[in-house]
């Protein structure tokens, strides 16, 4: 079930749109591939978030006089051109610049799945390095992905009421510490 | 617009009831928020230009009106220009001074700083600078010491203010939505998009006599307040508020108030009206705030009396410096170590969640023979995160090897000067620094080779070796050559894997360690000798078998050597005692594993030891100890010996009609009954 660049596009800027209508900080913006010059559209999302100390299992050197702590997450959607699909890119940090580590992004990532979602079948949270910037951001596989859309009925030639990327990634959103406001479900995508 | 009058009422209010029960307005200060790339463009400076110079480097400060006081740096805040970006956000200019010693970043006063930090703030108001460029109000410095080796960060943030005056709160605040009709509201966001992004957090906006609203740049509106004769205040002062608590404003007015004070002094018998911008332009700054500010103390001009605030407090609210050590992204070595152990904990986590990766990480592995096999189980032990490894080996590599040798290149043969064993341990070094490779250049001393000087040295140096080691690779291309390491093995109770190629075939086997088999009462399994009842003899002058090991399909060579990584692995799981065909959290543990590629098939076939066997019988293992010197003359110089002592030359005379070859398919066909028939 494969969504064609040209989907992603619009459906991306549907998204943005609402976005904007609530205050929800997700940007597109263009990246030039240096090997061909042309322009890539995503999506980016930064925010910072009060997390539970607690969920971070192990306490972060200098900071005992608060139960939450600010970390920063960004999320970049992007275009997967191999799997046809959207593909998510994500980090997190404390605000003096240190990268959470994997076990630190899930012990937060868990704490927004409910108990009968079953994780094993998405334990698919890998480190590489980002497409467009060389540092490490943490992906989810895009073969989950694909999954994800065909799971949700998704397929090119139909026309949806509903905005697939929105819908994907709500799905996805728990396993990537990303909220969602309920509002993306109840719009219906502008045609 | 009825709401207008309304204000001026209070005001006139203000007037009358002079300073009874005023509300005492309080900032809510700024943090500082980094990226992790600030800090690889804060290397980059220090290293390539800013170099031993301790100077004040402009800075840009990026911050946000929803909910959020922090004011964020990124590697582009080190650009003097800012790209007019279409994402959404305020800019400050500020400074970062890198202290070049540790010393000189601890011991510098910093009250003084602070009060230099503070007077650069008061030049800018009083010479107007500020007024121009308004980012430069919500001022900053940060003070850093970087140590660039350990990728360790020292810092300290100062966002500079005026300790006084004081203010107070006229009423209570309320939502600018109570004041502002939506087109008022629209007027505003299109008078705010069209200005330049360094005026849009700090502006004017005055109603026409239309009732609409005109948005004007800080500097209009000073000149507009300055000429205004009336007691009242005129309009409203707009700033891009970061603060998240309802009735308070964010630390930038902070700053800006003491601007508009300092340049229109007689607004402070008036009330100001301040709107604080909250939201963002796409939702018209719908959760904007409302405040009725006036001056509580008069005395804030006099410059002797001037005292500055700022420096940021840290996560436990105590005014020091911050610290952060980032050699775990920074630091390409430890980068690499971190993302190997991240590759092998996924594989735990998804996988086998039983996977002890620890005790292969701390395991010792000592590599007899660097050739193809002993290159593809280095290979594969690093793959699985061992950190240490030892090869022996006393061969040179030769231009035939690059190609199958997966360590080795051409320019390792130029000259014919480089020894494999330490060429191998160099490239691992060179694929992954963490590893802790050692090449030791020595030949394994062989039965019935005519003793060699170095002989007897180096059957003390590897059997310490093998001592010192958790596991041994047998893999050299002759089968005396593995006699005297399968001997030592044993003799140590070590384990050790064998593996063998023929042309299409391959044997991995496990031996050496002691397992005892309450059921059968065996005393441990079969090593490769126990198979084989001919003793090694000098195979390298008249057989030609093992030599084959150069003339394999390629393909063997991987199979084999993969699967000897892969055999010990699952052995590590275990702890002792590790019976054939044992089970772990990975399956099972074979005892040995043959393979044939002209049909791709595969066994595992087990077999106990023999206790005739020539390399690992107690008959064998007491006469090296007891007689350690004569044993090994007559080892080295007599190919018989070994036969005799262990009795297998009457044993051979027996079954003299039957062929045996290292690996053939006769061996497959019998291995169901292989043990039994030894
Ligand atoms: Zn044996």
């Amino acid at each position: 079930m494969s969504m064609t660049c040209q989907q992603f596009v619009e459906y991306a800027a549907d998204l943005k749109n609402h976005s904007d209508l609530i205050d929800d900080g997700w940007n597109l913006c263009q990246y030039q591939c240096p090997m061909n010059g042309s322009l890539i559209n995503y999506l980016v999302k930064k925010k910072i978030q009060k997390k539970n100390k607690s969920l971070l299992k192990s306490i972060h050197s200098d900071s005992l006089m608060e139960d939450k702590i600010p970390i920063v997450c960004e999320y970049h959607i992007l275009y997967n051109p191999s799997y046809s699909c959207p593909d998510v890119f994500f980090n997190m940090w404390y605000t003096d610049g240190k990268l959470l580590s994997l076990e630190h992004v899930w012990s937060l990532v868990h704490s927004f799945l409910k108990q009968n979602v079953v994780h094993d079948k998405w334990n698919a949270i890998t480190q590489e390095m980002h497409p467009f910037s060389n540092t490490p951001f943490f992906r989810l596989h895009p073969c989950k992905n694909t999954h994800v859309l065909k799971m949700l009925g998704f397929s090119p030639k139909n026309n949806y009421k509903f905005n697939p990327l929105i819908a994907w990634l709500s799905t996805i959103s728990p396993l990537i510490g990303l909220e969602m406001h309920l509002s993306y479900g109840n719009k219906e995508l502008k045609s | 617009m009825a709401s207008l009058p309304e204000t001026a009422s209070i005001n006139e209010d203000y007037s009358k009831t002079s300073i009874k029960d005023e509300t005492l307005l309080r900032f809510e200060p700024l943090s500082s928020c980094l990226d992790p790339n600030f800090w690889f463009k804060v290397c980059q400076l220090k290293l390539e230009v800013d170099k031993l110079d301790e100077v004040h480097r402009p800075l840009i400060g990026y911050y946000t009106s929803n909910n959020n006081p922090y004011m964020s740096f990124e590697c582009s805040s080190f650009n003097q220009e800012v790209n007019d970006e279409t994402v959404f956000k305020y800019i400050a200019r500020g400074y970062c001074l890198n202290k070049n010693t540790i010393d000189s970043f601890k011991i510098c006063d910093k009250n003084e700083l602070l009060k230099e930090f503070g007077e650069r703030l008061l030049d800018n108001i009083r010479s107007g600078k500020a007024i121009e460029d308004p980012s430069i109000i919500p001022a900053f410095d940060v003070l850093m010491y970087t140590d660039l080796k350990r990728y360790i960060f020292y810092y300290w943030f100062a966002f500079p203010s005026f300790s006084g005056p004081k203010y107070c709160l006229n009423d209570v605040p309320t939502l600018l939505l109570n004041t502002f009709s939506p087109t008022q509201f629209d007027s505003l966001v299109f008078g705010f998009k069209n200005l330049k992004i360094n005026q849009r957090g700090f502006f004017g906006v005055v109603s026409t006599k239309e009732g609409n609203l005109t948005v004007m740049t800080l500097k209009d509106y000073i000149d507009l307040l300055k000429n205004n004769m009336e007691s009242d205040s005129v309009g409203y002062l707009v700033f891009a508020d970061p603060s998240d608590l309802l009735n308070n404003p964010g630390w930038p007015l902070r700053n800006l108030l003491y601007l508009i004070l300092f340049h229109c002094p007689s607004i402070r018998t008036s009330v100001l009206r301040v709107i604080a911008l909250r939201g963002s332009p796409t939702t018209k700054f719908s959760a904007s705030m409302l405040f009725n500010i006036k001056v509580s103390s008069e005395n804030f001009l006099r410059q002797d009396t001037i005292k500055f605030v700022g420096w940021e407090k840290n996560a436990k609210g105590i005014f020091c410096p911050k610290y952060v050590d980032l050699s775990k992204t920074m630091d390409s070595t430890k980068q690499a170590k971190e993302s190997v152990d991240l590759n092998l904990k996924l594989m735990k986590w998804r996988i086998a969640p039983d996977l002890n990766l620890d005790i292969v990480a701390q395991s010792k592995c000592l590599i007899i023979g660097a050739g193809t096999l002993g290159c593809c189980v280095a290979r594969n032990l690093m793959a699985w995160g061992v950190r240490n490894i030892t090869f022996i080996d006393n061969g040179k590599v030769s231009y035939s090897n690059p190609v199958r040798q997966s360590l080795y290149r051409h320019s390792h043969c130029i000259n014919s000067n480089t020894y494999k064993a330490i060429a191998a341990a160099d490239v691992l070094r060179e694929i992954h620094p963490e590893i802790n490779s050692t090449g030791v250049v020595m030949s394994i001393p062989m039965p019935g080779h005519a003793a060699n000087i170095d002989d007897h040295k180096n059957v003390d140096l590897l059997s310490k070796l093998i001592e010192d080691h958790d596991i041994t690779f047998l893999l050299t291309d002759s089968r005396e050559s593995r006699w005297l390491p399968t001997m030592l093995s044993t003799l140590h109770n070590k384990l050790a894997i064998t593996a063998a190629l023929g042309f299409e075939s391959y044997l991995v086997l496990r031996h050496g360690v002691k397992i005892q088999d309450v059921s059968t009462g065996e005393q441990k399994l079969g090593c490769y000798f126990c198979n084989d009842v001919t003793a090694p003899g000098n195979s390298l002058v008249d057989k030609t078998l093992d030599q084959q090991c150069t003339v394999t399909r390629p393909g063997v060579s991987n199979i084999a050597g993969a699967l000897a990584v892969e055999l010990f692995v699952s052995y590590v799981q275990l702890k002792n005692n590790v019976l054939a065909n044992a089970k772990c959290c990975l399956g099972i543990i074979p005892h040995s594993i043959r393979g044939f590629i002209s049909d791709f098939q595969q066994i595992i076939p087990f077999t106990s030891s023999f206790f005739q066997c020539i390399a690992c019988s107690t008959i064998v293992i007491n006469d090296f100890l007891n007689k350690k010197e004569e044993f090994l003359n007559n080892v080295f110089t007599n190919p018989n010996y070994l036969e005799d002592l262990t009795g297998l030359t009457s044993l051979k005379n027996e079954f003299e009609n039957i062929e045996i070859f290292e690996i053939n398919d006769s061996d497959v066909e019998d291995s169901g009954t292989y043990s039994k028939r030894l």
